[in-house]
């Protein structure tokens, strides 16, 4: 059996020598995704692996009065334990239902993020939070939208050669801030995703409308979410019925599913109802 | 070196133990589902590594259960994806594993039968019939007739650790251990392979958690293997499985599916029923009599039905062997029955409740054997518990569509109830011997060993049993001890099957005591007695039905399912269950309560969470990766009461009640919510949603 | 690679593959830890282990993160005040959880009383979730926990009214 060769880079620069080096090394985050896919006692890995739990710069958490900054290597359970008004509230939520408590501990903001198969827990609400990430290469160091993660495929795009430093998250006020898991909680599969939907009202109108759901594909249509800002509230069963028929529209458009579809579709349906209800969260 | 170390095997988990110098085994297993065997190509072994091959098997290569004889390895026919072809050894795991991976098995393939819908005679391992009047006269002057055709999936037991044995050397014997249900079994399957008389080998059981029924015989095929690896590399032996390979290749719950049409004379009641149902029992079918003769004698249900024609048959499939889970047949057709019993109800514009009462099977009416029911079911008093309970009456008058129709906000609810009997616990198929012994001892310091192979399952059986033995003779259940129950010591007690234990074998302990109790001041201490059980009127078959009392002593039970269909997504959720027992005699009641609550929580697993696709592939990572227990935020509140009918002697076994009825009960209550039929288990939330949008 | 870690208080050194699951090192190297490798897929919680004073499933832990790590398993941690108070707490609710499971419940029982303002029941259920077993009822867990918070309370406080 083929014995991987670790390494246990202690600074992001060591780290990005390595990748360099070795570019077909697999990077380990949490690794939980790894080795839980790999059922059985010779899990078949990479000859090089790249652990990242030695690199002081992706355990940061830093706080601004508008955003707060988690690093890559920070675990979901500390993102869920930073407490109420510290982390924004669709955040803690998606990153407290992943899995169970004894993964939790384990599995990292970035390993969620950078799913290469399907898209984690988190990713929905960070793209409704307007998230960006830090990623840091061989040309320096850029930022870019957690949205643009997402293909134009809608399935996962992962940059190469760079690693994910760190995670900023602006602290916005919602009036509505929903999550909501689909399909069977305990762990991902192909019928299981994470919706959230984050709304704003301003002067009786709708001000800030974002609605995502991230599974195997990501689900999320801007100019749907455009068409409502304005509307007065409560939004008209017709607004509602368009906006749904929008979705559905651009969805197929994108050859998505129609059981995708209709979870997402029923989700938002939730929200507007929640909306409506005058639920603030 | 002796294995006599091994006291404490009876509470060592089987991944624990560890004997220095114990060796590990891994089975080579075919790739393919159907074909001729043509060899094993094997790699390059070492030293301290053997192979085992059907050819090595110095005795009988087979586990003999039920009439049917399953291979310990396949020697020129596979039969299933996964069949053991040869058994690898040696002192390290992840060597071996090496070694498997090189290993090729050589199998002219051929196409498997994996579909029993249809099927033909060749693959009928058993049928059965049951005739009872003149079903088709009844039928052609019917006032109504209601049909239906179910389907109930497979599940897997999810042990709380896979199976596996270990054989080592005790002295002169073969000492195995092993998470067993039927110790004895063990023993003979084991002699059987090596070729030397039963009494060279001593089976104790091991911890195996609940075992739902998943270790009737599967663990006696690993013992064997295990045995024989370590009779022929004379050395101590452990093979367990891995946990994946053991949902790949150990049995799971057979598949079934069934035609049901039911005849409604002038009053709306039960005249007639025509049963055609089908067990898919995977390869060989060791269970497959067992499986086809419950389902058939559970086809009515709880019902009384003059007019009865029931066909049944277990097909065999190129699939490994599926068999029994929490009951072996019975819930599969009582989730069917019940659904007609609403559907009958429905179509007579009766009130559910009231319609089950009228058609209750009752003193005197023909059970399906011809033989009379010789009980009166407290049938009244426990559907009044149920919907007291649960306030059944209000919330099916309001919910479904008269909470739709009413503009109600917030999700659909929907309600639902169904019956069911479990039957005494003696096997019902024919072929298997219901005879079971119990032996006591009293010694000279007043201390009491119980003796059987009946494994107790829990510590709370445990306590029952020295409980009841230590107040029949006014000891104090401290004095009271269950020897560890192994072959060569105790008595047969047959294999302990789902709420056996607590029906036939405390019945037996108390037996025995009481011979003690007689002869007690007469005789001088010790005094040994034993007390051996034979089921009385046993179920025999003919071509035309059968004959026996397999309903007496059938307790009833009952449960109310409530549940809602998730605003958004339209899949059913439970909120609520309530069950109701008639237990006969309580032991205990705390245990009796836990009992059915766990059980139900299972059941609810089973109707809603749990799936088993069946793939032509067999149960491949994907299965396995995707297997969902139902988690427990998803429990819903459970209530639970006793029905009590006053003294009497005989304790009934209600553990596997919530299986045959909490299933039926759901699926009566989406039907109520969603407004359509389910005939299909598990109910698949979103095939419910897409129903609901289509319509 | 040799692996130097602290292993229910003591310093232990095993010879391991880098990417070799936690749980096969401690099931092979170090039974008596009496830590199951199962599942192996992050399911039945059977490898339940603290690892830095969190609980972890040591299935999904490589062999290379665990160098200089402190493991307690589940055994040990039933052996401590604290692990026998939960046990305590559960014989006195009846919890009649299987010898395969009960020791990592006792486990994540300890933890949960560590919570401040005590546990809700879905928080309780959500923490035992993490052990997948068929032995025992939800409920039982629930109560099970609470007559744990109460003795601890009791011992703690011993005249208090």
């Amino acid at each position: 059996m083929r014995v991987s060769e670790v390494f246990a880079p202690t600074s992001l620069i060591e780290t990005l020598g390595l990748l360099r080096k070795h570019e077909d090394a697999l990077v380990w985050a949490g690794g939980t995704e790894i080795l839980r896919l790999r059922v059985g006692r010779r899990p078949e890995l990479p000859p090089t692996i790249v652990s990242l739990d030695k690199v002081p710069e992706l355990r940061a958490i830093g706080r601004s009065d508008r955003a707060l900054d988690l690093g890559a290597m920070v675990s979901l359970a500390q993102l869920a334990a930073l407490g109420e008004g510290a982390v924004p509230e669709a955040l803690a939520e998606a990153a407290a239902g992943v899995g169970t408590e004894g993964l939790r501990n384990l599995a990292t903001l970035g390993g969620n993020l950078l799913g290469r198969e399907r898209f984690g827990d988190l990713f929905a609400a960070l793209a409704c939070l307007d998230a960006i990430a830090e990623f840091r290469g061989a040309s320096g160091s850029r930022w870019m939208a957690v949205g643009r993660l997402a293909g134009r495929d809608r399935k996962p795009l992962v940059p190469t050669g760079e690693i994910l430093v760190r995670v900023r998250v602006p602290f916005d006020p919602w009036d509505l801030s929903l999550v909501r898991k689909i399909g069977y909680p305990l762990w991902p599969a192909a019928d299981t995703g994470v919706f959230t939907c984050l709304a704003r009202a301003a002067k009786g109108s709708l001000y800030e409308f974002r609605a995502a759901l991230g599974g195997p594909l990501f689900l999320r249509d801007r100019e749907t979410e455009t068409g409502l800002i304005g509307k007065r509230l409560p939004l008209q069963r017709r607004e509602i019925e368009a906006a749904r028929q929008s979705w559905r529209a651009r969805f197929e458009e994108d050859g998505v599913g129609a059981p995708w579809i209709e979870r997402f579709l029923a989700a938002v349906d939730e929200s507007f109802d929640a909306l409506r209800a005058g639920v603030a969260r | 070196m002796p294995a006599s170390k091994l006291a404490d095997a009876a509470t060592t988990p089987l991944s624990e133990l560890r004997v220095p110098g114990m060796l590990h085994v891994v089975a080579v297993r075919s790739p393919v589902s159907r074909g001729t065997l043509r060899g094993v190509e094997l790699p390059r072994l070492g030293k301290d590594y053997r192979a085992v091959l059907a050819s090595d098997i110095p005795g009988r290569n087979e586990v003999s259960s039920f009439g049917v004889a399953v291979p310990l390895l396949a020697s020129d026919r596979v039969r299933y994806r996964g069949e053991a072809v040869a058994l690898l050894v040696g002192p390290d795991l992840e060597a071996l594993e090496e070694l498997r991976d090189r290993t090729n098995v050589l199998v002219d393939e051929e196409a498997p039968f994996l579909d029993f819908g249809r099927f033909s005679s060749d693959q009928v391992l058993a049928r059965r019939t049951l005739k009872l009047g003149d079903s088709e006269l009844a039928f052609s002057v019917a006032s109504r007739i209601v049909e239906g055709d179910f389907e109930v999936g497979s599940q897997e037991h999810w042990y709380a650790e896979p199976q596996g044995a270990f054989a080592g050397f005790d002295y002169d014997k073969l000492l195995v251990v092993c998470g067993t249900q039927w110790p004895y079994h063990v023993r003979d399957t084991v002699a059987g392979a090596l070729g030397v008389p039963p009494a060279e080998i001593i089976v104790r059981p091991g911890p195996a958690g609940p075992h739902l029924d998943g270790r009737i015989w599967y663990p006696s095929l690993m013992a064997a293997q295990a045995a024989l690896t370590a009779w022929l590399s004379r050395r101590n032996v452990r093979f367990v499985l891995p946990r994946e390979e053991d949902f790949r290749v150990s049995p799971k719950r057979a598949r079934y599916r069934a035609s049901y049409r039911a005849a409604l004379d002038g009053e709306s009641n039960l005249s007639a029923l025509e049963v055609s149902l089908a067990l898919n029992v995977g390869a060989y079918g060791p269970l497959a009599e067992e499986l086809v003769a419950r389902a058939c004698l559970g086809a009515q249900g709880v019902y009384a039905c003059p007019n009865l024609s029931v066909k049944g048959y277990a097909v065999s499939t190129d699939t490994p062997p599926l068999g029994s889970l929490a009951g072996i047949g019975d819930a599969q057709s009582n989730f069917a029955m019940e659904r007609i019993a609403e559907r009958a109800a429905a179509a007579s514009g009766a009130d559910p409740v009231d319609w089950r009462a009228r058609n209750l099977l009752r003193k005197g009416s023909a059970t399906p054997t011809g033989t009379p029911f010789g009980q009166t079911w407290p049938f009244d008093a426990l559907s009044a518990a149920l919907r007291r309970m649960s306030d059944f009456d209000r919330k099916r008058a309001s919910y479904g569509l008269a909470d739709r129709a009413g503009g109600a906000e917030g999700p659909w609810r929907g309600i639902g109830i169904a019956f069911a009997r479990q039957l005494s616990g003696a096997f019902v198929g024919g072929s298997v011997p219901n005879s079971y012994s119990v032996e006591v001892e009293l010694d000279k310091e007043l201390r009491l060993a119980i003796r059987s192979s009946a494994v107790p399952g829990s510590a709370s059986v445990e306590r029952i049993w020295r409980e009841s033995a230590a107040a029949m003779l006014a000891l104090d259940p401290s004095d009271v001890a269950l020897e560890p129950p192994a072959t060569g010591e105790a008595p047969n007690s047959g294999p302990s099957v789902l709420s056996r234990n607590v029906t036939i074998v405390a019945s037996l302990i108390e037996r025995a005591c009481a011979t003690v109790k007689r002869r007690r001041f007469r005789e001088p201490l010790p005094i040994v007695a034993r007390s051996t059980a034979r089921v009385a009127n046993p179920v025999s078959w003919t071509a035309e039905g059968a004959e026996g009392a397999p309903f007496e002593d059938a307790a009833l039970g009952g449960a109310v399912v409530e549940l809602e269909l998730d605003a958004w997504s339209l899949e059913p959720r439970a909120t609520g269950v309530w069950i109701a027992v008639a237990p006969g005699r309580l032991h205990d009641e705390r245990h009796a309560r836990r009992s059915l609550e766990n059980a139900a929580v299972l059941a609810l697993s089973q109707c809603a969470w749990e799936r088993l696709d069946p793939s032509p592939e067999g149960l491949g990572v994907d299965a396995y990766a995707g297997y969902r227990l139902m988690p427990l935020t998803a429990v819903p509140p459970i209530g639970i009461e006793f029905i009590l009918e006053g003294k009497r002697v005989q304790a009934r076994g209600i553990g596997e009640l919530p299986f045959d009825c909490v299933p039926a009960a759901f699926a009566n209550a989406v039907a109520l919510a969603a407004g359509i039929g389910i005939d299909t288990l598990p109910v698949e939330g979103e095939l419910v949603a897409e129903r609901i949008r289509a319509t | 690679m040799t692996i130097d870690f602290i292993l229910d208080g003591a310093d232990v050194s095993c010879r391991a593959r880098a990417t070799d699951r936690l749980s096969d090192v401690l099931a092979q190297e170090f039974p008596e830890a009496g830590v199951g490798s199962d599942c192996r897929a992050g399911r039945c919680g059977r490898c339940v282990v603290l690892m830095d004073g969190k609980l972890v499933l040591s299935c999904l832990v490589p062999a290379f993160r665990v160098r200089g790590a402190e493991i307690v398993s589940p055994r040990a941690y039933a052996r401590t005040e604290e692990g026998e108070s939960v046990a305590a707490g559960f014989a006195r609710a009846g919890v009649a959880a299987c010898e395969f499971c009960t020791p990592q419940r006792v486990l994540i029982a300890g933890l949960l009383l560590e919570e401040a303002a005590g546990a809700s029941e879905r928080r309780i259920l959500e923490a035992m979730q993490t052990v997948q077993c068929r032995c025992v009822e939800p409920s039982a867990l629930v109560r099970g926990v609470r007559a744990a918070v109460e003795l601890r309370s009791e011992r703690k406080w011993p005249h208090a009214r």
